[in-house]
């Protein structure tokens, strides 16, 4: 009933709602809030009884796979759409409550919400449903690669042709945009968590242990790579070894992380190939004079760009920023509303 | 690796056919032949190395001047290494219109910060040189791609949305200050205690001050006509007498306060007659003392010392308050009011009929 005025308490945000963390610009202030997308729940007197949040972001995630009996985790988000409709909407109100310093005012901002270009109708009315319930008065959703492409910095309103490609936790967005708009986009559900994954797995299958995700993703970060390297990086870990059941030390190296990222990373190519297939001929050659951008926290891995490059024959470079680049690009477009409407936003 | 239903299926299959996990090295030069000999070619830094690749190397290098640009210094990195421009290309996935262009350092046309800072870090890394030349063309050279858009929005819906926070805050704020600035020069609050005095005792100090300088202001032009400055001062009394503002302080904080010692003082008589009833009060009491006829001779609350007389030709009314305080003379004797007390009230009928004091029920 008060939204209206209690949105004059609140500031404009754009939110990355991401598989893997979330991210949250402020107009006129920049990225304040980057957590991953996470919610600890505990279980209050026995099963059945009544739930309560006992940590979101951050917190939450450092408890992941350390929980006793009566809290679980949960990752409320899957393929960058959501899986648990209530604890998104529980944890977008803690992440706006936490942007807005006024404790005085319950904030109801305008929120500009981004979504994989591959997710349907369902599936972002529950996005846009989910932020309403979080205390949002307006709801405006545009495309993850749209937002990506503005973040980065590509002359989006051109009459030519650019190519960006947004590799995020759960999903790798590959589109192709002219005049504000997206003339071709692919969407795969391949991203970091699946590189986490094939690692996992790799390293089941390989040296017998079983290591959990949080290990995965250290491994991925600090050895991970997607073409061969001159030099050798290795990595001690320790993970519970399935023969014996007790905890092993054990060594990973770079190039075994490249053979584990290679089913995953050959899915990634084969969207960007499709699409480039699939583009009109114009803007082909527009986007082969220009080159690939590469934006998101998968095109931090070591050397994807040399990996694209050369499996596409295009000369392919990565953000500045990669990982802020979608919420940056939603705050751009949300600071352009004002005066100019909502151009690039997507219909629901 | 099985082949699944996976997009990357043909790459996957094709490329990791015949592979087994003891032999994944081998498997990765297969797998990136081609992949593997630029990592060697670019790795290097050291001219001399490339004679086994096959390159031509210069054989007197161009001497670079510390101050030369990013453009010379690309191109010299690039004719020390004997790579042509199409080389570069080649390697680069660019066009060697681009490649002439940065090394001649023309950047219009691919001046949009995103893809300035790509082709420069680019050329940088296989030449291995410094990626910092990047941020510095970018930092002055680069350019911002605006956000254009085909809608507009009109003029009044964007000045509201832009005004409208604003302005409430300023009214919000107006409303909050605007009062307590009002309340602080009008001294609405003000509570100082000192100052303020009963209605019902008007302090016959302050009634004297007056008189006093109603004096001196009517004899003054008389006496003195020259000293018309001594009138100001008299004036200044008149007007510094302290207001009479009703009080809901406690009658205790009155008593306590200095400024004000409570002042015992004989009222005269309110009429005459033939019976005198003298009050006396230790404390501070309420009063009511009504006459035969009904008439209230005293009705208030008042303070601790004070003694008032009234005369009367009939019977008194009285009623005390605060009865352990208070002392009631009639005609010269005292009266002890314990017989009249109910709790901590004495209610007493002086002069009656037949006895000098009665309870009253």
């Amino acid at each position: 009933m008060f939204k209206g005025l209690r949105g004059l308490f609140s500031n404009d945000l754009s939110i990355d709602l991401g598989t893997a963390n979330t991210l949250i610009y402020v107009r006129g202030q920049g990225i304040v809030l980057n957590e991953p997308s996470v919610v600890a729940i505990r279980q209050e007197r026995g099963a059945g009884g009544p739930r309560s949040v006992a940590a979101v972001g951050t917190d939450a995630k450092k408890m992941l796979g350390r929980t006793p009996g009566n809290i679980v985790t949960v990752r409320p988000l899957k393929d960058g759409v959501i899986a648990d409709f209530s604890m998104t909407e529980e944890m977008l109100k803690q992440f706006i409550r936490k942007v807005h310093r006024s404790r005085m005012f319950r904030p109801s901002p305008r929120v500009l919400v981004c979504v994989p270009c591959g997710s349907t109708q369902v599936e972002r009315r529950a996005i846009k449903e989910s932020a309403e319930s979080a205390g949002a008065r307006d709801v405006f959703i545009v495309e993850e690669p749209m937002a990506a492409a503005i973040g980065a910095g590509i002359p989006v309103g051109e009459a030519r042709g650019s190519m960006v490609l947004d590799i995020g936790g759960g999903t790798s967005e590959v589109a192709v945009i002219s005049l504000n708009g997206i003339v071709y986009s692919q969407s795969v559900r391949i991203g970091g968590d699946r590189f986490d994954e094939a690692i996992i797995n790799y390293v089941r299958r390989n040296h017998g242990t079983l290591i959990g995700e949080a290990t995965a993703e250290r491994i991925k970060i600090e050895v991970g790579c997607a073409f061969p390297q001159s030099e050798v990086r290795e990595i001690e870990v320790s993970g519970r070894n399935l023969a014996e059941g007790v905890p092993r030390m054990f060594t990973v190296n770079s190039n075994e992380i490249l053979e584990a990222l290679h089913e995953p990373l050959a899915g990634i190519v084969s969207a960007v190939r499709s699409a480039l297939e699939q583009t009109p001929p114009e803007l082909c050659s527009d986007v082969a004079e220009r080159g690939i951008v590469l934006t998101g926290g998968g095109a931090l891995l070591c050397d994807l760009d040399r990996l694209i490059s050369e499996e596409t024959g295009l000369h392919v470079h990565v953000a500045d920023d990669p990982l802020t680049c979608v919420a940056r690009g939603g705050g751009r477009a949300l600071d352009h509303i004002d005066q100019h409407g909502g151009d690039f936003f997507a219909p629901e | 690796m099985t082949a699944t239903g996976h997009p990357g299926q043909d790459m996957a299959g094709v490329r990791g056919a015949g592979r087994g996990n003891d032999h994944h090295e081998e498997q990765l030069d297969l797998l990136f032949g081609a992949e593997t000999e630029v990592v060697s070619e670019t790795g290097n830094d050291n001219p001399d190395s490339n004679a086994g690749t096959g390159e031509a190397v210069v054989a007197a290098p161009p001497v670079v001047d510390a101050d030369a640009s990013v453009g010379q210094r690309l191109r010299a990195a690039r004719e020390r290494r004997g790579w042509s421009r199409e080389d570069v290309a080649g390697r680069l996935k660019l066009q060697i219109s681009v490649i002439r262009r940065i090394e001649e350092d023309d950047y219009s046309g691919i001046a949009h910060s995103v893809y300035l800072r790509g082709y420069l870090t680019s050329y940088s890394r296989l030449l291995g040189l410094p990626a910092g030349l990047a941020d510095e063309i970018v930092s002055t050279r680069g350019e911002e791609a605006p956000l254009v858009s085909t809608g507009t929005v009109s003029r009044s819906r964007y000045l509201l949305d832009r005004y409208s926070v604003s302005a409430t805050y300023l009214i919000l704020t107006g409303l909050v200050v605007g009062p307590a600035v009002w309340l602080a020069t009008h001294g609405g609050l003000e509570q100082n205690f000192a100052r303020t005095e009963l209605l019902d005792v008007a302090p016959p100090q302050t009634a004297l001050a007056r008189e006093q300088a109603r004096n001196e202001l009517t004899l003054e032009p008389v006496v003195a006509a020259d000293s018309a400055a001594s009138i100001a001062p008299a004036a200044a009394a008149v007007e510094e007498a302290p207001p009479i503002i009703a009080s809901m302080a406690p009658f205790s904080s009155l008593t306590s306060a200095p400024a004000t010692p409570p002042t015992p003082a004989v009222a005269t008589p309110a009429a005459t007659g033939a019976h005198t009833l003298t009050l006396r009060l230790k404390q501070a009491s309420w009063v009511e003392i009504l006459s035969a006829s009904g008439e209230k001779l005293e009705y208030g609350l008042l303070p601790a010392g004070a003694e008032r007389s009234y005369a009367s030709d009939g019977a008194i009314s009285v009623r005390l308050g605060n009865a352990e305080g208070a002392e009631v003379v009639a005609d010269g004797e005292a009266i002890d009011l314990a017989p009249f007390r109910r709790a901590n009230v004495a209610h007493l009928k002086v002069f009656g009929d037949g006895a000098r004091a009665s309870r009253v029920e």
